[in-house]
């Protein structure tokens, strides 16, 4: 592409069918508490399973 | 649905339903605007300007993208996932303070009601509650709230030793925060915030007399005097751990960029600034007019931000202007919205339940008490279903999935309507995520 360079890797719509844990942090809760937004955010998906596997481990 | 920007040099295409950004050339965002590339008639005459095979190439290129799911991408069907259940608590642990903000929601930190702490024994049973209802979440979030909490701060020792005492037992983690004004910020709180807490936020609005305008003492004197030295002290302490010097701007500091440009020459490299939430007929109130003025105080915040991060002594984080192309949520997060009452519940010290800590005080919005939990489904229900693609505005708004439908406290205040968002606040919304893509452009590719 000569024009276009896109800036992400992956697309909202990859994997949705894995996704959906629910562990990502509750967005106002975070250093604003007046205005929402969820962009900054990070998914916390992988920590997640990690985590619960360790924890049958224990 | 798709949305073109410009800012300075640079030139984007922003795909709502894959989330996915382009950085293009004019030529791209010429041809985008007003979707002239669908007729010839139209884009011959960039011929003139561009030269006929260059268009012709771009032209193909945007039709790659198009066949490729990736520009003009369709909304798609999913059932959300995510089955919300109460994880995230603001805990007050007061209701008093010991500053008279003038801008303060919390009317002085008492929420229009009787001057209160909350005791060991609510807190508890506050925990109880959210350990409960959380049911397999292991991530659970406590935010130390107020008034102000460090008022109360041996109540809030005793309960994060609680807290840690029913990680074990039943498999959660608890992520503690404070918000404080830092007026009682001494070397033993430090310490013991700095071991025990994950994120602390610390209330300042940025220069002096911004700071002072509003923030005031009981006896209405300034109270920048009273914790810069304390928060200085806080950040050498807290090495990389979490933290953030928060502000909010009115209409008195449309020039807020001032404000965060003093912040960081303070020492200070977390720092976030938030637009005032505020009922439409007070003098500080952010209106329409301010709306402009505001736009171009981001870009001229972006322009700074760009120049520090060249420099590694200078660099520092704008909460608003971080942004995750990759690792951010997934596509059911970003459409359930903030989660108040519905994953995020705000505790009083008399230990009731309100939707968020916005709304504490209207009693009408009173969902349940630390004893039994939800009471008042009815409440909760108009919490549930107002997510993003819910609200009408919303669904057809470009940035729905970096903003996730806006502050419902927002929207009632000036529309008395929860699907309704409050727009002054959707314009500096989107402007913030024009300005982190430019950033992330300009800074990390
Ligand atoms: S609240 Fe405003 S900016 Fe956010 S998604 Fe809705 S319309 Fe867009
Ligand atoms: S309603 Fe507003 S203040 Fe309350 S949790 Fe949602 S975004 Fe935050």
């Amino acid at each position: 592409m000569k024009y276009i360079k896109t800036l992400n890797k992956t697309k909202l719509t990859d994997n949705i069918s894995v996704k959906g844990c629910g562990e990502c942090q509750t967005s106002c809760q975070s250093a604003c508490k007046t205005s929402c937004t969820v962009g900054n955010q990070k998914c916390e998906y992988d920590l997640t399973q990690f985590l619960r596997l360790e924890g049958k481990r224990n | 649905m798709i949305h073109i920007f410009n800012i300075k040099d640079l030139y984007f295409a922003v795909d709502t339903n894959s989330g996915l950004v382009h950085a293009v050339e004019k030529i791209i965002y010429d041809l985008l605007m007003n979707e002239i590339f669908k007729d010839e008639n139209k884009y011959s005459e960039l011929y003139s300007e561009y030269g006929e095979d260059s268009v012709l190439e771009a032209l193909s290129e945007i039709q790659y993208l198009i066949d490729n799911k990736m520009l003009y991408t369709e909304e798609i069907k999913y059932e959300n996932k995510i089955k919300p259940v109460i994880k995230a608590m603001c805990l007050n642990m007061t209701h008093d303070c010991n500053l008279r903000c003038e801008y303060c929601f919390a009317s002085q930190g008492t929420y229009n009601g009787e001057k209160a702490f909350l005791s060991f024994e609510t807190g508890k049973k506050a925990f109880d509650y959210l350990v409960k209802s959380s049911g397999n979440r292991r991530n659970l979030e406590v935010d130390f709230f107020g008034g102000e909490p460090l008022m109360n701060f041996d109540t809030i020792k005793k309960l994060v030793d609680y807290g840690r005492s029913l990680e074990k037992e039943y498999n959660k983690h608890f992520r503690f925060t404070v918000t404080t004004n830092g007026v009682l910020l001494n070397e033993e709180k430090i310490n013991y915030i700095n071991e025990n807490m994950d994120n602390v936020v610390l209330s300042i609005d940025g220069r002096k007399e911004t700071n002072d305008r509003m923030r005031k003492t009981i006896n209405g004197k300034g109270s920048y005097d009273l914790i810069i030295d304390n928060y200085k002290k806080f950040i050498v302490k807290r090495g990389n751990k979490d933290y953030f010097v928060r502000g909010t701007y009115t209409s008195n500091n449309l020039d807020f960029c001032e404000d965060i440009i003093h912040m960081r020459e303070s020492g200070f490299d977390k720092i976030s600034v938030e637009p005032v939430v505020a009922k439409p007929d007070e003098k500080y109130a952010l209106k329409e007019e301010h709306v402009e003025i505001l736009k171009k105080e981001y870009e001229k915040l972006a322009e700074y931000f760009i120049q520090s991060n060249n420099d590694k002594n200078k660099r520092f984080q704008f909460f608003h202007f971080n942004i995750e192309l990759d690792g951010g949520p997934c596509i059911y997060k970003r459409s359930i919205g903030c989660g108040a009452g519905t994953e995020y519940v705000a505790v009083t010290p008399a230990g009731e339940l309100y939707p968020c800590h916005q709304f504490i005080g209207t009693e009408e919005f009173i969902i349940g008490n630390v004893d039994e939990g939800i009471t008042n489904q009815v409440v909760v229900d108009k919490f549930k279903n107002i997510s993003v693609n819910d609200k009408p505005v919303c669904r057809n708004c470009w940035a729905k999935y970096f903003c996730s439908g806006g502050c419902h406290a927002n929207a009632y205040n000036f529309n008395k309507d929860f699907s309704i968002p409050y727009d002054v606040g959707c314009e500096l919304e989107k402007k913030r995520v024009e300005c982190s893509i430019y950033i992330k452009t300009k800074c990390y590719n």
